[in-house]
């Protein structure tokens, strides 16, 4: 009667999928890349990263999910953007996202800001996933050289 | 036309294994959730098998046919609210410490009484709305 969460990220297509232990963002598509091997060059942008909550086993209902920062600040020219509403798969890019286009929250959003069938207010009832979030990371000529602060993310969801 | 009453009862199990009931009333004992006390929490309706519970060990569960909205009782109509609240952390490194908050209470006559619980934490907070149930 427990639900089981993890984390499904969406590479070249909506086939190619990894199971990701973190969300680290860089110059390459690729899960669980390592910054300090792929760089995001001042100036540029991240790759964005498609990822999606996947929840699985046995519960009644999933809803109110919401996703934040809860840590790490920002840099001077540093900024993510991102999603959590993106219903339709597109080849993710390292040009400035036209769906990442909202800061991400650094605080707990208080209610649902990522949704489940196209909607903040729906639900699962059986094992299934969220719909896309995407983040990209964009750093502007004013950054200084060097690695960013670490960023903890936070996801959260309701199991009745 | 006799009216029948129908009770509910809390037991709580306590880290130790000590069992504490109440009977007949909907309410809480705020001095059994000290942290790190609580093993299991169970709420059930006496002499019928309704129940819900939750086991704080293993974060499962169970609701028995208590989670209906409406039940009539001594305390007027009575919602059973039963929410378990996940948190996932993750940064640079992976996966961080997750915690569960569960929300448990009741909604009777447009309030609402719930407590907010971490079974790592204990009571955190108890919420007694009756402006906006």
């Amino acid at each position: 009667m427990v639900a089981t969460f993890g984390w499904v990220e969406y590479l070249a297509n909506a086939t190619a999928t990894a199971t990701p232990t973190n969300l680290n963002l860089g110059s390459t598509l690729a899960a669980n890349l390592a910054p300090s091997t792929y760089p995001i060059t001042a100036g540029t942008y991240s790759y964005e990263k498609w990822f999606k909550a996947a929840f699985s086993a046995s519960f009644t209902r999933i809803d109110n999910i919401q996703f934040w920062k809860s840590a790490g600040a920002y840099v001077t020219g540093e900024n993510i953007t991102w999603t959590g509403q993106q219903t339709a798969f597109a080849a993710p890019t390292t040009a400035a996202s036209g769906y990442a286009t909202s800061t991400v929250a650094t605080a707990d959003p208080g209610t649902a800001n990522v949704s489940i069938g196209g909607a903040l207010a729906g639900s699962l009832t059986a094992a299934g996933s969220s719909d896309f979030m995407i983040l990209q990371a964009s750093v502007t000529t004013a950054a200084s050289a060097g690695a960013v602060n670490q960023k903890t993310f936070t996801l959260q969801y309701d199991e009745v | 036309m006799v009216e029948q009453t129908e009770y509910y009862q809390w037991e709580v199990t306590l880290a130790d294994g000590t069992v504490k009931k109440e009977v007949a009333v909907v309410k809480f004992e705020l001095a059994w959730f000290t942290p790190g006390a609580l093993r299991k929490l169970l709420l059930r309706k006496i002499n019928n098998s309704k129940y819900f519970s939750v086991d704080f060990t293993n974060g499962d569960f169970d609701k028995n046919g208590i989670v209906e909205a409406g039940i009539p009782g001594s305390l007027g109509d009575f919602t059973p609210v039963y929410l378990k609240r996940n948190i996932v952390r993750v940064d640079e490194t992976g996966p961080l410490g997750n915690r569960v908050i569960y929300y448990m209470g009741y909604k009777k006559a447009g309030q609402q009484k719930t407590l907010k619980i971490s079974p790592a934490i204990g009571l955190i907070q108890e919420n007694i709305d009756y402006e906006n149930p």
